[in-house]
C-alpha cells in the first residue's frame, strides 16, 4: 500500500517536472509565462488519464476495483442490514452444520495418525476363498460373494513375515484383548493391546515418560513389562511419573510399568483406544482357554512400514510367497486342501478406524442431510439477491447506460455474494465449534472415543472452500440475471422491467427448496417412526428398575468351582443390599448386541443346510423369573441344578416350536453335531429378546452357570431395585469388593441406558434428522414468504384494480395463497419421488417401517403444506386487507 | 511545417528504447529527442510517454532513478536502458525493419530491389 502511494507521488512529481521544463522552453521561445504554462499542459494532455494509464501499466487496477467493490458492498449491506443478516445467518447455519460433520469425519477417517511418516504405514489384510484355514478368528473379517477378507493372521504367518524378506522396513503385530488391570488400590476392566516389542518403533512413537520395550521383551522368559496410556496412568496412579516402576497385576501375573505413552497417542483406533500395551510374548498368559499359536488360530493384526522407494506391488508379491508357504505347511500337516490367501495392503496413515464402515456410512448420511440443508440455504440467499437485484434494477440501468461494462457490474454483484458467503463461512466456522461439541456428545455417548476434534487449518479451509462454492451457487445466477436488462426500457418502466422473468426464476428456486425440504422431512419422519417402533417393541421381560453391571472373574484367574463360588457370593452379597428386590446374572448383557450360539442335535429333527444353531445364555438361578419372563411349561433354572446333577436347560417358545412337536419338557438335545452328553429340557419360557432389540427372536437356550462355568467370560449381573436403580451403584461396588477387592466392576448402567446405548445410532439419526429437517423447513418457508411478499408488493396496483371491479379481499388473498400452494404442489411432485428413492438407500437404518411408507408420506405432505401455507399466509393477508383506493394510487 | 503524422501503434516503446541507447534521459528529454530527430514529423503526445515508460520499467527493460541534472541544480527521474532492454531493442528493431521492407516491396516494387 505504502509502495503504491510512493509510486503515485513519484509520478506526480515526474509530470510536474515535465510541465516545468516544457513551459520553460516555450517561454524561451518568447511566449508569456501564462501562455507557456497553458501550452505545456496542452502538449502533455489529461494528467488524470495519464495517472490512470500508469496505474494500469503497473497492474493495480483489479486490486483497486476489488477494494472499491468491497467498500461499495459494505456500504450496501449497511443500508439494508436485515437482508444481510438473514443471508449470512442462513449460510452460517448450513456451513456450520456441514463443517461440524466434516470435523468428525476428518478426525476419524482422513487425518493422519500422530506418528512419524504416516504415509509409509500399511496395514496387512488377506483375501481368499472359504478354505483359508482361519478356523478360529478374532478381529475384522468380511465376506463378499464367497471371497473373504480378513485383518488377522496366525502366529506362524506373523513370524514368517517378520523374519522373511518383504520390502517392509519394519513390521509389527498387535491384537486387542479385554483385561482386568489391578493395582494395590484399584481394579479396572479395560482394553489391552498385545504388541510385538518393536510396535512403537514401527509407529515412531516414544513414551512420554520412562522407556519403550526392549527388543527381547517379546520372549516369554523376559520379565513382564507393560506400557500404559496417559489417561490410564492418571487413573491408576494419579500421575504419569509415579506410574513408572509401579507394579500392576494382569491375569494373576505381576507386570512392571516401564513407561507412559504421550497424551495424544491413541494407538491405531481412535474409536477403541487401548489403555495397556503388553508384549506379544505374554499371549500364552492372556489367551485363556484357546491356543494362540495354533496354525488355524488367526488373531494377530499386522502393520508395516514400506521401505522408501519400494512399490506396494513388490511388497505384495513377496508377502504372497510367504503366505503361500505358510498355507502349504498347514495343508501338509492336516492333509486337506487349503486356499492360499492373497495379501492386501491398506493405507495405514489414518489407522484402523477406516474399517468402521457403519460409522462412515452414518457420517455420509449426515453429510447428505446437511448438504441438502445448505442447498436450501443457498437457494434462499439467491432469492434474496434476485429480489434485491429487482429493487436495484434502476441503479444498475443507470450504471449500464453511463457506460459501465456488463462484466464489471456482474463482478461487482458477485463480490457482494462473495462478501456474504465469506461472512457466512466465518460465522459457520465458529458455529461449527459448537456443533462439533454437540455432535460428538451425541456420537460419543455410547463409546469411549478419543477423537481429536480441535478445528485446524484443514477444517478452516473446508469451511472457507464451502463458502466459495456456495457463493458460486447462489451468486452467479442473480448477478447475471440482474444485468440482463435493457437500460432504456428499464429506466422508462421505473425499474419494473424484466420483473416477470425474475419472478419465474425466484419461483423455480422456491420449488427446488420445497422439493429438497420435503426429502429431509420425509426421511426424518422415517427415522422418527423407526425410533417409535423400537420403543414399542415387546421385550418379553421387564426392563424397569433394573441395574446392570459387569465383572469378569475368569480374567482374574477364577476357574471351575471357584468361579461358580465367586458368582454365587457376589449374587448373595448384592441381594443382601437394602433396596435390592432380587438379583441374577447372565453370560450375555441383555440387549447389548452380544450373542453366542452353537448348533444342537435333536433326535428326529434334521436342520436345514447352513442353519446356525440357537443362541445360548448361561445364567444364574431363577434368571427368567427375576427378569420377568413367564415360564410357560415346567420350571426355571434353580440352585439344585449344580455340577453334581444332570445337565438341564430351559428353552424359549421359538426353540420349542422349531425343534420339537408338542411339549418339549423332559426331552433332550445335545450340543454339537453328535447326540452325546444330552441335556434335558426342564422348562419352556415365553419368548424374550436378549441379543438385540432390532432382530427377531431366535431359538434360545438358558443354561445353569453351575453346570456350564467353562462358558462364562464377562458376566453381567441384573439387579432389580425397589426404587431408583442407579442409586445402588456404590452399594454394588462395595458388595463386589467385599467378595474380592481385585475384581473390577465395569459398565454400571440401568437396563434402559443399555437399550439407549444399543439404539444410539437410531436415536442420533432420529434426533439429528428432525433437527436438520426443521431448520431446512424453516429456511424453505423464509423462501416462500420472501417470494410472495415481493409478489404482493409488485402486484399492489393490479390487486387494486381487481378490488375496484368487485373482487373481495378474501378472493385476492386466496389468489396469493393459491400461488404458494401451486409451488408447494410442484415442489412435492419432484420431492416425493426423490424422497422415496433416498429412502431405499437408508432401508438398512429403518425398523418396522417400509421405505415407501404411505402414512409417513402423508404426514410429510401435511407438514409441508401447513408450513408453506403459514409462510404465504402473511403476504396473502396483506393483499386481502389492501385498500383499493390506496392500492390504485400505489406506484 | 510539414503535415504531422500520428505514431503507429506499438512503435513508441521501440523509439523510447532507441533514444535511451545514447544514455540515461528523463521524460522531457526523451520527448524532445524523438520530436527533434523525426524533424517534428511524428506527432508525439507527451502524455502517452509516461504510461509507456512505466510499462517498460515494469517489464525490466528500463531502470529509473532520481538524479541531479548536469545543467540544473534539480533532480529529475532518469531512465536508463537495461541489458534486457537492449536485447528487446535489437529484436524489436529487426522485426520492424522486416515489416517495413515487406511493406515497401508491396507498395513500390521497383524501388526496393
Amino acid at each position: 500500500m505504502d509502495w503504491r502511494r510512493k509510486r503515485a507521488l513519484d509520478l506526480e512529481r515526474e509530470l510536474r517536472d515535465h510541465l516545468d521544463l516544457e513551459a520553460g522552453e516555450q517561454q524561451a521561445k518568447g511566449l508569456t509565462p501564462e501562455a507557456a504554462r497553458y501550452g505545456a499542459r496542452r502538449a502533455l494532455g489529461n494528467t488524470a488519464l495519464i495517472q490512470e494509464d500508469v496505474r494500469q501499466a503497473w497492474g493495480w487496477t483489479w486490486l483497486e476495483r476489488l477494494a472499491q467493490d468491497v467498500r461499495h458492498v459494505v456500504r450496501a449491506i449497511r443500508r439494508s442490514p436485515g437482508f444481510a443478516i438473514v443471508a449470512v445467518l442462513s449460510l452460517a447455519i448450513g456451513i456450520g452444520a456441514s463443517t461440524s460433520v466434516f470435523t468428525v469425519f476428518y478426525a476419524m477417517f482422513l487425518r493422519s495418525l500422530p506418528v512419524r511418516d504416516p504415509q509409509q504405514l500399511r496395514i496387512l489384510n488377506w483375501a481368499g476363498g472359504e478354505n483359508v484355514p482361519a478356523h478360529s478368528f478374532s478381529g475384522y473379517m468380511t465376506e463378499v460373494n464367497g471371497m473373504r477378507t480378513g485383518g488377522s493372521f496366525s502366529w506362524d504367518a506373523f513370524q514368517a513375515i517378520q523374519k522373511g524378506y518383504t520390502g517392509f522396513s519394519s513390521v509389527a503385530g498387535f491384537s486387542q484383548v479385554g483385561t482386568n488391570v489391578v493395582t494395590r488400590t484399584q481394579a479396572w476392566q479395560t482394553a489391552a493391546q498385545l504388541v510385538s516389542a518393536n510396535f512403537f518403533d514401527v509407529l515412531g512413537t516414544q513414551p512420554a515418560v520412562g522407556r519403550a520395550f526392549t527388543a527381547d521383551a517379546d520372549s516369554p522368559a523376559a520379565p513382564p513389562t507393560v506400557l500404559l496410556s496417559w489417561r490410564m496412568a492418571q487413573r491408576l496412579f494419579g500421575s504419569e511419573r509415579s506410574a513408572v516402576g509401579s507394579p500392576v497385576t494382569i491375569q494373576q501375573v505381576s507386570y512392571t510399568v516401564i513407561g507412559v505413552l504421550p497424551p495424544d497417542f491413541v494407538g491405531l483406533r481412535q474409536t477403541e483406544p487401548a489403555d495397556v500395551y503388553i508384549p506379544l510374548g505374554r499371549a500364552h498368559e492372556l489367551s485363556g482357554s484357546y491356543r494362540f499359536d495354533k496354525p488355524d488360530t488367526w488373531w494377530i493384526q499386522i502393520i508395516g512400514r514400506v521401505a522408501p522407494g519400494k512399490r506396494d506391488r513388490e511388497v505384495r508379491a513377496a508377502l504372497d510367497v510367504i503366505l503361500a508357504q505358510v498355507a502349504a505347511a498347514y495343508g501338509a500337516q492336516v492333509k486337506k486342501p487349503v486356499d492360499t490367501p492373497q495379501s492386501v495392503l491398506l493405507d495405514g496413515r489414518t489407522g484402523l478406524d477406516i474399517l468402521n464402515t457403519e460409522m462412515s456410512r452414518s457420517l455420509v448420511a449426515l453429510f447428505a442431510m446437511v448438504g441438502l440443508m445448505l442447498l436450501v440455504a443457498c437457494a434462499n440467499v439467491a432469492n434474496l439477491l434476485l429480489a434485491r437485484g429487482g429493487a436495484r434494477a434502476r441503479e444498475l440501468a443507470v450504471r449500464l447506460s453511463l457506460g459501465a461494462g456488463r462484466m464489471r457490474i456482474v463482478r461487482h454483484l458477485f463480490t457482494e455474494s462473495l462478501v456474504l458467503a465469506l461472512a457466512g463461512g466465518l460465522l459457520g466456522f465458529l458455529l461449527a465449534r459448537l456443533g462439533t461439541v454437540l455432535l460428538t456428545r451425541l456420537l460419543m455417548e455410547a463409546y469411549e472415543w478419543s477423537l481429536d476434534l480441535k478445528p485446524d487449518a484443514t477444517v478452516m479451509a473446508f469451511a472457507m472452500g464451502l463458502s466459495l462454492v456456495t457463493a458460486l451457487l447462489f451468486g452467479v445466477l442473480p448477478a447475471w440475471r440482474s444485468t440482463a436488462v435493457h437500460p432504456a426500457a428499464c429506466l422508462r418502466q421505473g425499474g419494473a422491467g424484466a420483473g416477470s422473468l425474475r419472478q419465474r426464476l425466484a419461483k423455480s428456486l422456491v420449488v427446488v427448496q420445497i422439493a429438497l425440504a420435503f426429502v429431509l422431512v420425509f426421511e426424518a419422519g422415517l427415522f422418527a417412526r423407526t425410533m417409535a417402533n423400537l420403543g414399542n417393541v415387546s421385550l418379553g421381560f421387564r426392563p424397569d428398575k433394573l441395574l446392570l453391571f459387569s465383572v469378569d472373574p475368569s480374567r482374574s484367574g477364577y476357574k471351575e468351582q471357584r468361579l461358580v463360588d465367586v458368582c454365587r457370593r457376589i449374587h448373595d452379597g448384592v441381594t443382601a443390599i437394602p433396596g435390592v428386590r432380587s438379583a441374577t446374572f447372565s453370560s450375555i448383557p441383555p440387549l447389548a448386541g452380544w450373542m453366542s450360539s452353537q448348533s444342537i442335535t435333536v433326535p428326529g429333527y434334521t436342520p436345514p443346510p447352513k442353519d446356525s444353531g440357537p443362541l445360548y445364555v448361561v445364567a444364574g438361578d431363577q434368571f427368567l423369573t427375576i427378569m420377568g419372563t413367564p415360564i410357560l411349561l415346567g420350571r426355571d433354572l434353580s440352585a439344585s441344578d449344580d455340577e453334581g446333577s444332570a445337565k438341564v436347560a430351559v428353552v424359549n417358545q421359538t426353540l420349542a416350536k422349531k425343534y420339537f412337536t408338542g411339549n418339549p419338557v423332559g426331552r433332550e438335545f445335545a450340543f454339537g453335531d453328535k447326540f452325546t452328553k444330552p441335556v434335558r429340557i426342564v422348562g419352556v419360557a415365553a419368548d424374550a429378546k436378549i441379543h438385540d432389540i432390532r432382530s427377531k427372536i431366535e431359538p434360545t437356550i438358558y443354561l445353569s452357570y453351575a453346570q456350564y462355568s467353562s462358558r462364562l467370560g464377562l458376566i453381567t449381573f441384573e439387579v432389580r431395585a425397589a426404587g431408583d436403580a442407579l442409586s445402588l451403584s456404590n452399594a454394588v461396588r462395595h458388595a463386589v469388593a467385599a467378595v474380592d477387592s481385585t475384581l473390577p466392576v465395569a459398565q454400571i448402567r440401568t437396563q434402559s441406558e443399555q437399550i439407549n446405548r444399543n439404539l444410539f445410532r437410531e436415536r442420533t439419526f432420529a434426533f439429528l434428522s428432525s433437527f436438520f429437517s426443521a431448520i431446512t423447513l424453516a429456511l424453505a418457508c423464509i423462501g416462500v414468504y420472501g417470494v410472495f411478499a415481493y409478489a404482493v408488493a409488485r402486484r399492489t396496483s393490479e390487486f387494486g384494480v381487481r378490488m375496484a371491479v368487485g373482487a373481495t379481499g378474501a378472493q385476492v388473498g386466496w389468489l396469493v395463497l393459491r400461488g404458494a400452494l401451486v409451488l408447494v404442489a410442484l415442489g412435492m411432485a419432484i420431492g416425493i419421488p426423490a424422497a422415496l428413492a433416498v429412502a431405499t438407500l437408508i432401508r438398512a437404518g429403518l425398523f418396522g417401517v417400509e421405505p415407501a411408507d404411505l402414512a409417513t408420506v402423508a404426514a410429510a405432505v401435511v407438514a409441508m403444506v401447513v408450513a408453506a401455507g403459514v409462510a404465504a399466509w402473511m403476504p396473502a393477508r396483506r393483499a386481502a386487507l389492501l385498500d383499493p383506493v390506496v392500492a390504485l394510487r400505489y406506484e | 511545417m510539414e503535415k504531422r503524422l500520428d505514431l503507429l501503434p506499438g512503435t513508441l516503446d521501440m523509439l523510447i528504447l532507441r533514444t535511451l541507447l545514447f544514455g540515461p534521459a528523463h521524460g522531457h528529454e526523451i520527448a524532445k529527442h524523438i520530436q527533434r530527430t523525426t524533424d517534428d514529423v511524428l506527432q508525439l503526445e507527451h502524455g502517452s510517454l509516461y504510461p509507456a515508460l512505466h510499462r517498460l520499467e515494469r517489464r525490466g527493460w528500463v531502470m529509473a532513478k532520481w538524479q541531479t541534472a548536469k545543467d540544473r541544480n534539480r533532480q529529475f527521474k532518469y531512465y536508463r536502458l537495461t541489458p534486457a532492454g537492449r536485447r528487446q531493442l535489437v529484436a524489436e528493431g529487426s522485426r520492424w525493419k522486416q515489416l517495413a521492407r515487406a511493406i515497401t516491396r508491396v507498395m513500390w516494387p521497383a524501388e526496393g530491389e
